[in-house]
């Protein structure tokens, strides 16, 4: 058996090392584009009812994009609070939210919320508070908006609905 | 002695008494005397006028295709009547028992210099012409289109079928973060009350099984105006700073990222542009999901935002070649198109937490 000389043991040395470091910068960003498509795991500051929402898609994304959304009742409020978070449980947002017909608060067992299918669909602009609010909707049909800019937010809901109404 | 100007002083000065409040679409919506009170509320369907309430009665406005208030009753008896020029004279007025100054394409016309006003600049219908140059830089669709050259002109000398409403545009939308910092690309068409759609494409999902998104059904996800801020315009007909600021934050919170990495290439068109671009939109979010598949280093989001704004007439085909489809290379080669780009500040804002005092006694030496 023949052994390779010194110069062609440093280009193999080299050739190898090389292999190493692309096979290894490969498997990393598999596994972080892996990590990237997946769904976070819930931030321990979150209520358990909290749902992820993922940024609309774009392909070999490296960032986890999307938001924590949760909401409970403010008992001595009387009210419903929602939350939306980052993927790292940072708050975006927090306030009263109001239903869209009826009275409120929607009491705790009726709080499942709906999954939204991305942050598209979560997110309005309010002229009022010059800043995006959530839209959240519940499993069960109703709509909570905001308190802050409510009038304006269902103003602009309900044109939104009668445009895209099929028409009868 | 004749004193000449003495009526026309007074009247300016009733006219200095006189104020008004506008809209968010930039439309007024009251106009009120010096002490505050009421003279006149409108009411308005979009951007177009439909009523005037005043403390003695309500009126009633019906407009043509361009806006043109052509008869206004007052609730049982039509009060004024009359037809117009093409270039927006009235050309025989029938009745008029309801004196008011919205006329041609519903702008406010000063009866005493006999021009409109239209936001950015004021328009003599004798001539058919503006007062003032367009204030909007040169793009390269005022060399190409030689209705365009005369920056004086209104609605590309073509009255009857365009209006010159101060608005209606299109803009590329840059996220520079995003795709593994090769950024991503979206298209807004604002419309001429200031209302604008965003559209993006992607593929439809960006898991294992696609590639991660590399090669995928595509597919076209449209923001109605509904879910955006409305787009105010300054005097130079281009959008406000603080418009852009709100565009940017409404931007970011949709694509999931922080609003300092946005950027906007802002494009005026005319309004059938933007009408072009519209129905463009409407026709990709139809067909995205039966036909156009996304594939990452050709039919990508850059790609289709450079479809959109040649669609929309804000470039020309001839434009886009050579042009990269990675997203931050278009944004830098299309601002020298653009009528104006807002790249991403340099140096993160800093939070302001003391004042200067100016102290004019250290000045004295």
């Amino acid at each position: 058996m023949r052994i390779a000389s010194k110069p062609h043991r440093i280009v193999l040395a080299v050739v190898v090392a090389l292999l190493i470091v692309v096979v290894t910068g490969l498997t990393c960003l598999v596994l972080r584009l892996y990590w990237a498509s997946s769904i976070p795991a819930r931030p321990r500051t979150l209520p358990a009812n909290a749902i992820w929402v993922p940024a609309p898609p774009v392909p070999f994304d490296l960032e986890r994009r999307g938001d924590w959304l949760s909401c409970w009742v403010d008992r001595q409020q009387k009210v419903n609070r929602c939350r939306v978070s980052d993927c790292g449980g940072a708050t975006k947002y927090e306030g009263d939210l109001l239903p869209l017909s009826g009275a409120g608060p929607i009491p705790e067992q009726r709080l499942r919320l709906k999954p939204v299918t991305t942050t598209m669909e979560l997110w309005m602009w309010s002229d009022s508070a010059k800043r995006d609010v959530p839209i959240v909707r519940l499993t069960d049909g109703t709509v909570l908006l905001p308190a802050n800019g409510y009038e304006e937010l269902k103003r602009r809901l309900e044109r939104d609905q009668n445009d895209t109404a099929p028409p009868s | 002695m004749k004193i000449v100007g003495c009526d026309l002083h007074t009247r300016y000065q009733q006219i200095a008494m006189l104020d008004e409040e506008t809209g968010a679409l930039g439309n007024v919506v009251r106009e009120v005397d010096q002490n505050g009170n009421t003279l006149s509320d409108y009411f308005y369907l979009g951007s177009e006028r439909m009523g005037r309430a005043t403390p003695t009665g309500m009126w009633f406005y019906y407009g043509d295709h361009l806006g043109t208030s052509r008869v206004i009753t007052d609730g049982s008896n039509v009060c004024y009547d009359a037809d117009y020029f093409p270039w927006g004279g009235e050309k025989k007025v029938f009745v008029n028992t309801c004196p008011q100054n919205y006329k041609f394409t519903g702008k406010e016309r000063d009866p005493d210099m006999s021009v409109d006003y239209f936001g950015a600049r004021m328009y003599y219908f004798g001539m058919g012409r503006f007062y003032q140059p367009d204030p909007v830089a040169a793009t390269p669709l005022h060399v190409i289109d030689p209705q365009r050259w005369n920056l004086y002109s209104y609605a590309l000398n073509n009255p009857l079928s365009y209006t010159d409403p101060d608005g209606r545009d299109a803009a590329a939308v840059n996220f520079s973060s995003m795709v593994a910092s090769l950024g991503h690309e979206g298209i807004l068409s604002i419309h001429s009350d200031g209302s604008a759609t965003y559209a993006r494409f992607g593929p439809a999902s960006k898991d294992l099984k696609g590639g991660y998104g590399m090669n995928e059904p595509g597919h076209v996800d449209v923001v109605t105006p509904d879910r955006l801020p409305v787009v105010q315009f300054g005097a130079d007909g281009l959008p406000t700073q603080a418009s852009y600021d709100d565009l940017q934050k409404a931007l970011a919170a949709i694509e999931g990222v922080d609003a300092s990495t946005v950027q906007i290439n802002y494009f005026k068109t005319s309004d059938a542009d933007a009408s072009l671009l519209d129905t463009w939109i409407a026709q990709q979010h139809q067909a995205a999901s039966t036909s156009n598949r996304y594939r990452f280093c050709s039919s990508n989001c850059a790609k289709f935002t450079l479809n959109g704004l040649v669609a929309g007439k804000a470039i020309t085909p001839a434009q886009t070649a050579g042009i990269s489809v990675v997203p931050n290379a278009l944004f830098f080669q299309l601002a020298p198109f653009a009528s104006q780009s807002k790249p991403q500040p340099k140096v993160p804002t800093e939070q302001v937490d003391h004042k200067i005092i100016f102290d004019p006694g250290q000045m004295a030496d």
